[in-house]
């Protein structure tokens, strides 16, 4: 047997540089039929009429194809077989990242299947316990198999049905690690079949991953099939059948009393908003559902009410089907929609309008809290909402390592960044005002009266003020707050970890707590990537904790060459490789429509990690590039950037300065 | 590093009531060779090994384990749907074990594919005194099912070999049957389809996609 079959399938330690390698090989000219041929498939793909086992075929045959070509190919002479392999594997990636908006999800049919397994792992979760699958006591052991949920719920994060199985497949590693450990303990065999599938199941139904019935099809049809042998298969196929086990569970199917089962399933399910059951990604709905309706919610929502759902959720739907990041990375989508309903009309002070409902809504803070208090009352909440895996699902960079990071996300983990350090340090800020107004306004009372007004300190008009004076005195931040508020709005109680009903003075202690706290949860030894990401978010919340870090940089960055020449400046490590890939496709195949986009956009991705190996090359290429293309805002970054500084300078100035935030994702960078 | 004719890749599915010892007998037909391979002690439900069919043929197995619980019947089809054999455990002493293999033998003969080859392992021989020992219902029903039959002890490691020996000869021989009955078919009904492989070969123009897959 080949070398493939000894691989660890679990190991993903070479996707990126693979994935890198072919994008490299793919520039090169003598790589231009196939090129064309690639492009020539990706757009039939994209002008046909989605048809699943059509569409499984068509990609199939064009991969296997495609690297039957590569094998005769001088590009590849004398290359070895790994080499073949991971340009087998860079093609995958690369097609089906291209095409994935059409490619994922495309029937009604597997819609209604995730809504059906949502519903059902929603309600079970919250009754169900590992000996109703009679998993035995000793296995019990609930907060390890947190990490294989965690896995599971990075699935939506992923394009790539190699990196979706991946996550599979990581899960079923800390599962299989986990039962082996307790097998060794009790010095019994290593877990089999028996012992592994119910775990399995449990796992899945905790996590409740978004549309997991699609993500499974999506990984069945085109993963190539040539890859999809041996253990991967094996393990994929157990996802695939505790999947299938969910959907057709009854009573019987669990070690538990039918008439119990039966209402408290009753229960569970009356416990659920209407929309938890829309577990699927805005494709899927796109294609499925009429816009407008709950269906059309992102993914993160699914556990808020729909009604607080207005525009900026709905605008953002466009966003996410052309924009090449990750679909069902919502945050940043949201964010994004934010961004794009705010843009033409940039809000007087968004905070203002929000913030009143809000204070109405929920008692916000009690006037002795300080942050510090705050924030340890949010960690408890954002250790909860980890563990259920939502905060996956909602910050997508969170659990990214470095070697995960695309140039292309910089622009998107820039906007979130400063976005979460606006937001910190307005809230921060203003509820130290309040405090402050509070602590004055109770001193006044107490000395015109004589006696504690707790009934003004507890009055709306109270919090309203101060709260006004926290959203003119950072009206970024205010802007955006409103996106956030409207979810605490939204929020259910015990649903999404981050909002539900807290107020949101919590709830932003909250955020703010993730730079560090999410950190602390992170190294609980799992795999490589998620202590990266510790270290990410780590550094984030240093640069946060700086008060002057992010915010109160003056410096117009309106003008997009002058964004588009900081882009070039900065370039150096990040951007290098993306930038002129970027621009030399730009050239080539010009009009491209976001999802028919040249090898540069998937690839710039990758670049990062490779970018500071090869730092020497970088630098020359970029020089190279930035001779040639100067201020020209050519990259998405360029359109983007602007945008956000528009709405984070807007209303009081504050342009959280480039140079800054780079330095911050830089460090990150280099921490790891 | 391929033999002349690569080796085939074969699919075995295991079958059996949890309490019959499968994973002991994967276990041992694991140990056997790879005494001290990383692979065999991350887990037991999944297994690929190389056996030897004569001199110069070897297969390499996937054994798949399924977990035999009554809960996950309904869900066998989903492994052994392309599974070119399947070796269903019973335990000599249980009676009930028995029971089980028959049904997802009815299973098996309705679902899979025709080609599917089967094996019957009476395992934990070492729980039974010889003399005891009747199994003639069970030998003549895998006779009467075109399976064959065997004993296994895990623990004495007693004709596990045997099994998984037998089980990949007559799987590769059924599977080259399958091969060449299907290209026979194909050149007969679809020379389409073999055009399509043949022009693959050219770099210069590669078809976009067959119209009709």
């Amino acid at each position: 047997m080949a070398s493939g079959d000894k691989q660890d399938p679990f190991s993903a330690a070479t996707a990126q540089l693979t994935f890198h390698n072919f994008l490299e090989k793919m520039r090169h000219p003598s790589a231009v039929d196939l090129v064309r041929a690639i492009k020539g498939f990706i757009v039939s793909f994209q002008a046909s009429a989605p048809d699943p086992d059509k569409d499984s075929a068509a990609v199939q045959q064009f991969l296997a194809q495609t690297e039957a070509t590569f094998r005769a190919h001088p590009l590849w002479a004398g290359a070895t077989e790994e080499e073949l392999e991971s340009a087998g594997e860079g093609l995958e990636k690369y097609l089906l990242t291209k095409v994935f908006a059409r490619a994922f999800g495309p029937i009604p049919a597997d819609a209604a299947t995730d809504r059906l397994l949502a519903e059902r792992m929603a309600a079970l979760q919250q009754f169900l316990r590992p000996e109703h699958l009679d998993i035995p006591a000793s296995f019990g052991n609930e907060p390890s198999w947190l990490l294989a949920q965690k896995e599971l719920g990075k699935l939506g994060a992923y394009k790539a049905p190699r990196d979706k199985l991946v996550c599979i497949l990581n899960c079923c590693r800390v599962i299989n690690n986990l039962l082996l450990n307790m097998a060794m303990a009790a010095q019994g065999d290593p877990p089999g079949a028996d012992d592994f599938l119910p775990v399995l199941i449990y796992v899945v139904i905790k996590a409740n991953p978004p549309a997991l019935h699609s993500n499974l099809q999506f990984i069945q049809r085109y993963r190539a099939a040539s890859r999809l042998v041996a253990e991967s298969a094996y393990f994929f196929t157990n996802a695939v059948s505790a999947a299938a086990f969910i959907e057709h569970l009854n009573p019987s199917s669990l070690s538990i009393d039918p008439a119990e089962f039966e209402s408290k399933m009753q229960q569970a399910l009356a416990q659920i908003p209407p929309n938890i059951s829309d577990g699927t990604p805005p494709q899927a709905r796109k294609a499925s559902t009429p816009p407008g309706k709950a269906g059309d919610l992102p993914p993160r929502h699914n556990r808020s009410h729909s009604e607080g759902d207005t525009s900026p959720r709905i605008a953002t739907q466009p966003g996410m089907s052309n924009s090449g990041s990750s679909p069902m990375l919502v945050t940043a989508d949201a964010a994004a929609g934010g961004l794009a309903a705010r843009a033409p009309a940039p809000p007087p002070s968004p905070g203002l309008t929000v913030s009143p409902a809000d204070s109405a809504s929920a008692p916000l803070t009690q006037p002795g809290d300080s942050l510090a208090q705050l924030e340890a009352r949010g960690a408890a909440a954002v250790v909860s909402a980890a563990e259920s895996g939502q905060l996956a699902r909602d910050y997508r960079f969170l659990y990214t390592s470095v070697g995960d990071l695309r140039v292309g996300d910089v622009d998107a983990l820039l906007t979130e960044y400063k976005e979460l350090v606006l937001k910190y340090e307005a809230l921060a800020r203003g509820l130290q005002e309040r405090n402050a107004g509070l602590a004055r306004q109770l001193g006044v009372t107490a000395a015109e009266s004589g006696g504690p007004g707790q009934s003004e300190s507890e009055s709306g008009a109270g919090k309203g003020d101060s709260l006004k004076t926290a959203a003119t005195g950072n009206g970024p931040a205010g802007g955006f707050n409103e996106g956030k508020a409207l979810e605490a709005v939204d929020g259910m109680p015990g649903g999404n970890g981050t909002g539900a009903d807290e107020s949101s003075g919590d709830k932003e202690a909250t955020l703010a707590q993730e730079g560090t706290g999410l950190a602390r949860g992170e190294v609980q030894g799992e795999a490589s990537a998620p202590q990266e990401a510790g270290s990410h978010a780590g550094g984030a919340g240093q640069a946060g904790s700086q008060p002057e870090a992010g915010v109160a940089k003056s410096g117009e960055e309106k003008s997009e060459s002058e964004t588009a020449e900081q882009h070039n400046h900065r370039s150096e490590v990040h951007r290098g490789q993306g930038h002129d890939m970027d621009r030399e496709e730009k050239s080539e195949a010009q009009g491209s429509r976001a999802d028919s986009e040249p090898f540069a956009e998937a690839g710039d991705g990758e670049a990062s990690r490779r970018a500071e190996i090869e730092s020497d090359r970088q630098a020359r290429r970029k020089a190279e590039g930035q001779e040639s293309g100067g201020g020209q805002p050519s990259d998405d970054m360029g359109e983007h950037a602007p945008e956000a500084a528009r709405s984070t300078g807007v209303s009081a100035g504050l342009v959280t300065s480039s140079d800054e935030s780079l330095a911050a994702v830089k460090g990150v960078d280099e921490q790891s | 590093m391929r033999a002349a004719s690569p080796a085939a890749n074969l699919k075995v599915v295991l079958l059996g009531e949890g309490r019959v010892g499968k994973t002991s007998l994967l276990l041992r037909f694991a140990k056997d060779e790879f005494s001290d391979t990383q692979q065999a002690t991350i887990q037991a439900s999944f297994l690929s090994k190389k056996v030897l069919v004569d001199a110069e043929t070897s297969v390499a197995l996937s054994i798949w384990d399924t977990a035999g619980q009554e809960r996950f019947h309904s869900l066998g089809p989903i492994y052994y749907r392309d599974a070119d054999a399947a070796l269903l455990v019973y335990d000599v002493t249980d009676k009930d074990s028995f029971d089980r293999v028959k049904s997802w033998v009815k299973e098996l003969k309705k679902m899979a594919g025709r080609n599917i080859v089967l094996a019957i392992a009476g395992n934990k021989i070492d729980l039974d005194r010889q003399e005891e020992l009747d199994l003639t219902e069970q030998t003549e029903y895998a006779e009467s099912i075109g399976a064959s039959h065997f004993t296994t002890s895990a623990k004495l490691n007693k004709g596990i070999d045997a099994v998984f020996q037998d089980l990949a000869k007559r799987a590769l021989v059924s599977k080259r049957r399958a091969a060449a009955a299907a290209e026979a078919v194909e050149s007969t009904l679809v020379p389409r389809r073999q055009g399509t492989l043949i022009i693959d070969e050219r770099p210069k123009a590669p078809p976009k996609r067959s119209c009709c897959s």
